[in-house]
């Protein structure tokens, strides 16, 4: 499955090296639509909560805050991940392994520390931080690729 | 090949079955006495209890099953075995839902397992079969 370090096509005396991580980029693909999936039902379970559930003030407005900053942390992640995947840079992957602590901190807000925690928010972010840390590891192993001498 | 909608469609279908598989592990309590008469006791009431553990362990199996097909790219751009997968997953998760918040009897869990999580599961394996033993891949 993996493509990377391996020679594809041999003409003319080229080789072409393909370095970009298969695996990786299926997950980001895939970690693109759960995060969307994720936003939108974190999205309802505070409309859920704000009916059922009494809160103190300015305590809801700051989570719903919470959550689409993260929205906007994870689309940049994601963005540079793919960016530095498929153009084989470490600049990106740097950057995105950077913007995932933010991430992974926002997922455990919402499992450990939010003012009412519900089983759908443990299992949604738990999937989340799941797919951050595979894609932390990958992201290293794929850096360590693509900050190889250029083969010729 | 051009990725169409599928792909997506088929994931978060998955995803969402697996989360509300894992939530009727904490709430199947009130399933449970469902299918119980209205005076029972405690073997009855455990009989029933290991009957919901084993099969929502086993439905959880299967979606892992089907999980490593899918992302392991096996069956990934295969219309057929998507499609039927996209369908039999969207029934499961609306039918679970009706199972939670109406309190259907646990033995209504087996008709579910059977038509939404153990059919696809089951022609995800004859495509793995195809693949790898008659060279049916794309």
């Amino acid at each position: 499955m993996a493509t990377t370090g391996q020679p594809q096509r041999q003409n003319k005396g080229r080789v072409q090296v393909v370095r970009s991580s298969l695996p990786y980029q299926v997950l980001l693909y895939l970690n693109g639509w759960y995060f969307a999936f994720f936003f939108l039902c974190e999205i309802l379970i505070y409309v859920y909560k704000n009916e059922t559930l009494p809160y103190a003030d300015n305590v809801l407005p700051a989570e719903v805050i919470l959550v689409f900053i993260l929205a906007g942390i994870e689309a940049l992640r994601l963005f540079f991940a793919q960016k530095g995947n498929l153009t084989e840079r470490i600049v990106g992957v740097v950057i995105s392994i950077l913007l995932s602590i933010p991430a992974v901190l926002g997922a455990l807000y919402l499992i450990l520390w939010q003012t009412y925690v519900l089983r759908v928010d443990v299992i949604l972010a738990a999937i989340q931080a799941a797919f951050i840390g595979l894609e932390l590891v990958f992201g290293i192993v794929s850096m360590i690729n693509f900050a190889r001498a250029t083969p010729y | 090949m051009r990725i169409s909608g599928i792909v997506p469609a088929r994931f978060l279908t998955i995803v969402a079955h697996v989360i509300i598989l894992i939530i009727l592990f904490w709430a199947k309590d009130d399933n449970i006495k469902q299918c119980l008469p209205s005076t029972y006791t405690q073997s009855e009431y455990d009989s029933k209890d290991t009957e919901m553990i084993i099969g929502l362990s086993v439905g959880l199996g299967l979606m892992l099953i089907e999980l490593i097909g899918f992302i392991g790219g096996i069956s990934m751009f295969m219309p057929f075995q998507s499609m039927l997968s996209v369908a039999c997953h969207a029934g499961a998760v609306i039918a679970l839902f009706f199972f939670l918040f109406e309190f259907w009897p646990c033995s209504y869990y087996w008709y579910i397992f059977g038509f939404c999580s153990a059919l696809p599961a089951v022609t995800e394996m004859m495509v793995w079969l195809g693949v790898g033993f008659f060279h049916k891949g794309l």
